[in-house]
C-alpha cells in the first residue's frame, strides 16, 4: 500500500464522520475477534447454576445465563466465531461470484445463458431454507455453514458482476486495452475486474451483514453451531425463552452484538466505496 | 504514389444486423441491417496523411476501427504493408506483430483511458506489452520521454486522468498511441472534444509529430479546414459510402461530388461566393437496408436524374488521383477559390 493510498484513506476517512464511526466500529469488532477470548473477565463456558439469571452487575456486566454463564463473556467471545463464519462465507462466494459473473460478463454465449438459468433457478428457492436443507443434509459443522451461506449468496455475486462487467465490456477502456494489444484476460483480470471493485466491495460489506444474520439465523433454528459454544444466535435462542419471565439481559446483549455488527459492515459499505474509487481522489 | 501502397483497403464493409421488423400492414418480419461501411477501397502511401470527412453517422469510426483492426469487417480486405491483415480476426489482433505497427487515438479521451490508471501507468502499458524485451525501468524511461514529446509535464505522471483538463488527456491518449512508435496511425476525431483554444495546440503538435516519425495518417474529421491544413488526400464518406477521393488541393477547389461540394460551400469563410453555392435538401436517408442501385444522395441532390434512381454511381475514373462517385460530376475548374 502507497503512502498516497493511505494518505486517501485518512482523507476520506476524515471528511466522512460516518464512514469514520463505521472504521472505528469495526476496528472494535475485529478486536473483539482477535482476543475476545483473552479480553474476557470470566470463563464463558464455566457454568454456576447458583448464579443463574442474575441481571447485569459489576461482576457479570450482562448479567448472567439460564446455567449461571457470563454473558459478557460469552458474547465477547462469540464474535470470533460469527465473523469466522460470515467472512469466510462471503469470501468464498466473492471470488467465485466475481470469477464466474466477470467470465461469463465478458464473454456471454452459451455459458453466460446456462450460468443466468442456473443463477435464476438457485434465486427463485427460498435461501434460508436451502442454507437449512443444506446443514440438515451434510451436519452441523462450521464448515457446512459457512459452504450454506456461500452457496446462498453466490447468486448474487454471480449477477452482479455479470452485470457490471457486461456494462463495461464495450468501454473506450476496454477497446483503448485490447489496441494497447492486452488478451481477453489481462483485460479481464487488470481492467474490467478492477474497475468494477468499488461496486463490489459495497456489494460484499452490504452483504455480510447479511451472511452474520443468516448464520446466527441458523443456529438460533438450531440447525447451526452447536451449544455449549458461545454464538450469537444460539444465544439469543436460548435467552428468547426468559425474556417472558423478566431475564431480557440473556437475549438482549449478544442480540444487540448482531445488530450492532450488522450496522457497522453497512455503514463501511459506503465509506470502502469512497476509498477503493479513484474517481473521489483529489 | 510510388511503389507498393503502404495500406489497401479492398471493397471494405460493416453491417450491424438489426432486430427484425414486422411491417404496418402485418406479415412476415423483415430483417434488418444497417450498412454503416458500404464497399469502400482505397489505397494509401507510407508517410501521406490521408483525412476522413463526412457527417456524423456517415461511418467514420467504425471505418477507423476496422483499420485499427479493432472490430472485423463483414466484407473485404485490408493488405497493411504486403500482408493481409484481414485475415487475422480482430479478436486475436492484439497479440499480432502488426499491432504496435497500428495504432490508434480515439475520438473522446475521456472515455477512452482507464479510470484506474495514473498517466503513466496509461502511456507505459502500451509500451510494457507491445514493445518487446524491455526491462520494467526502460519501460518506465521510455513513457517518460513519451509523455516529454507530447509536452506532458513531468508533474502529471502520477495523477489519474479525472484529475487532467480534456486537453493533457487528449494528449494522454496521444501517447498511449505513440509510444510504441507506430508506422500507421488513426486519429479519431481527436480534437472533437476539446476546447477550440486547445484543438489547434493539439493540432500543431500532432502535425508536428508526423513530421518528427515519418508516420502515416488516417486523420478522420468533421472539420475540413484542419482536413485541409494536415493532410495531403481527403476521402469523403456519405452513408457509409466513399463519395470523392483525391489529393486535397484537388478536392476543395474542385469538388466533383455535389455533396462534397455542399460540405466545403457550409463552410463558415470571410466573403462568401455567393451564387454557385451548393445546398443540399432535407434530411439523409435511412442507413437501415440502403438500396443497392439507388445513388445514396437521392432526395437531397439539386442535379439528381433519373439514371440516379436507377443505378449506384460507382467510384472512379480507376486508377485516377482524384476520384468521385456521381453520374453527373460538377466541374468547377474555372471558378476561384
Ligand atoms: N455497434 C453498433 N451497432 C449498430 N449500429 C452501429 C454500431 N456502431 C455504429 N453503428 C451505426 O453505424 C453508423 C456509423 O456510425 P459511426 O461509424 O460511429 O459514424 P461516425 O463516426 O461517422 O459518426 C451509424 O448509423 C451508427 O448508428
Ligand atoms: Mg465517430
Amino acid at each position: 500500500m502507497s503512502g498516497a493510498t493511505l494518505r486517501h484513506i485518512r482523507h476520506v476517512v476524515a471528511t466522512n464522520p460516518v464512514t469514520l464511526a463505521a472504521v472505528l466500529l469495526f476496528a472494535a469488532i475485529l478486536l473483539a475477534a482477535l482476543l475476545g477470548a483473552r479480553l474476557a473477565p470470566l470463563d464463558p463456558l464455566q457454568t454456576d447454576v447458583a448464579r443463574a439469571l442474575r441481571p447485569p452487575s459489576a461482576v457479570n456486566w450482562f448479567g448472567t445465563d439460564h446455567l449461571g454463564r457470563d454473558v459478557f463473556s460469552r458474547t465477547l467471545v462469540a464474535t470470533r466465531l460469527d465473523l469466522l463464519i460470515a467472512v469466510s462465507a462471503v469470501s468464498l462466494s466473492f471470488v467465485a461470484g466475481c470469477a464466474v459473473g466477470a467470465l461469463t460478463g465478458y464473454f456471454g454465449g452459451l455459458a453466460d445463458r446456462v450460468v443466468g438459468r442456473l443463477v435464476d433457478v438457485l434465486m427463485a428457492f427460498p435461501l434460508f431454507v436451502l442454507a437449512m436443507a443444506m446443514v440438515a443434509a451434510l451436519g452441523n459443522t462450521v464448515a457446512n455453514i459457512i459452504y450454506a451461506t456461500a452457496i446462498i449468496n453466490l447468486p448474487f455475486y454471480i449477477r452482479f458482476a455479470r452485470a457490471e462487467v457486461n456494462l463495461r465490456r464495450a468501454a473506450g477502456y476496454v477497446l483503448s486495452a485490447r489496441l494497447a494489444g492486452a488478451s481477453d484476460g489481462r483485460i479481464l483480470a487488470r481492467v474490467l475486474v478492477p474497475n468494477i471493485m468499488p461496486v463490489m466491495v459495497v456489494q460484499m460489506s452490504l452483504n455480510m451483514g447479511w451472511a452474520i444474520l443468516n448464520a446466527a439465523g441458523l443456529s438460533f433454528i438450531g440447525m447451526g453451531v452447536k451449544p455449549p459454544t458461545p454464538e450469537w444466535g444460539i444465544m439469543v435462542a436460548q435467552g428468547a425463552s426468559h425474556v417472558t419471565s423478566g431475564h431480557w439481559w440473556v437475549a438482549l446483549f449478544p442480540g444487540l452484538a448482531l445488530v450492532v455488527t450488522v450496522f457497522a459492515f453497512n455503514l463501511l459499505g459506503d465509506g470502502l466505496r469512497d476509498i477503493v474509487d479513484p474517481r473521489r481522489r483529489t | 504514389m510510388t511503389g507498393e501502397p503502404f495500406v489497401e483497403v479492398h471493397r471494405l464493409s460493416r453491417t450491424f444486423a438489426l432486430p427484425a421488423l414486422r411491417p404496418p400492414g402485418g406479415g412476415r418480419p423483415v430483417p434488418r441491417h444497417l450498412q454503416a461501411v458500404d464497399d469502400v477501397s482505397f489505397s494509401l502511401a507510407r508517410g501521406q496523411a490521408l483525412g476522413l470527412v463526412g457527417e456524423s453517422g456517415c461511418g467514420k469510426t467504425t471505418l477507423a476501427h476496422i483499420l485499427a483492426r479493432l472490430a472485423d469487417p463483414t466484407a473485404g480486405g485490408l493488405v497493411f504493408d504486403g500482408r493481409d491483415l484481414a485475415a487475422v480476426p480482430a479478436a486475436r489482433f492484439a497479440r499480432d506483430p502488426a499491432r504496435r505497427r497500428i495504432q490508434m487515438v480515439f475520438q473522446d479521451a475521456t472515455e477512452a483511458l482507464n479510470p484506474r490508471d495514473t498517466v503513466l501507468e496509461a502511456i507505459a502499458g502500451p509500451i510494457r506489452l507491445l514493445v518487446p524485451g524491455l526491462r520494467g525501468r526502460e519501460v518506465a524511461e521510455r513513457a517518460a520521454a513519451t509523455a516529454a514529446r507530447v509536452n506532458l509535464p513531468p508533474e502529471l505522471m502520477t495523477r489519474f486522468p479525472h484529475q487532467l483538463s480534456g486537453g493533457q488527456r487528449a494528449r494522454v491518449g496521444i501517447a498511449r498511441a505513440i509510444g510504441v512508435e507506430p508506422e500507421l496511425l488513426i486519429l479519431d476525431e481527436p480534437t472533437s472534444a476539446l476546447d477550440v483554444s486547445i484543438q489547434a495546440v493539439v493540432l500543431k503538435l500532432l502535425d508536428r509529430l508526423r513530421r518528427e516519425s515519418a508516420l502515416t495518417y488516417v486523420f478522420v474529421s468533421h472539420d475540413l479546414n484542419v482536413v485541409r491544413m494536415l493532410c495531403d488526400r481527403v476521402m469523403v464518406m456519405y452513408l457509409g459510402r466513399l463519395i470523392e477521393e483525391g489529393p486535397v488541393e484537388a478536392v476543395f477547389r474542385n469538388p466533383r461530388h455535389p455533396y462534397t461540394a455542399a460540405l466545403i460551400d457550409a463552410i463558415p469563410r470571410l466573403g462568401a461566393r455567393g451564387a454557385a453555392r451548393e445546398r443540399l435538401a432535407g434530411e439523409p436517408r435511412s442507413p437501415v437496408n440502403p438500396s443497392p442501385t439507388v445513388c445514396r444522395l437521392v432526395g437531397r441532390c439539386a442535379h439528381e436524374q433519373a439514371r440516379c434512381r436507377a443505378a449506384m454511381p460507382p467510384l472512379g475514373p480507376e486508377g485516377a488521383g482524384h476520384r468521385h462517385a456521381c453520374f453527373f460530376p460538377l466541374g468547377r475548374d474555372e471558378e476561384p477559390c
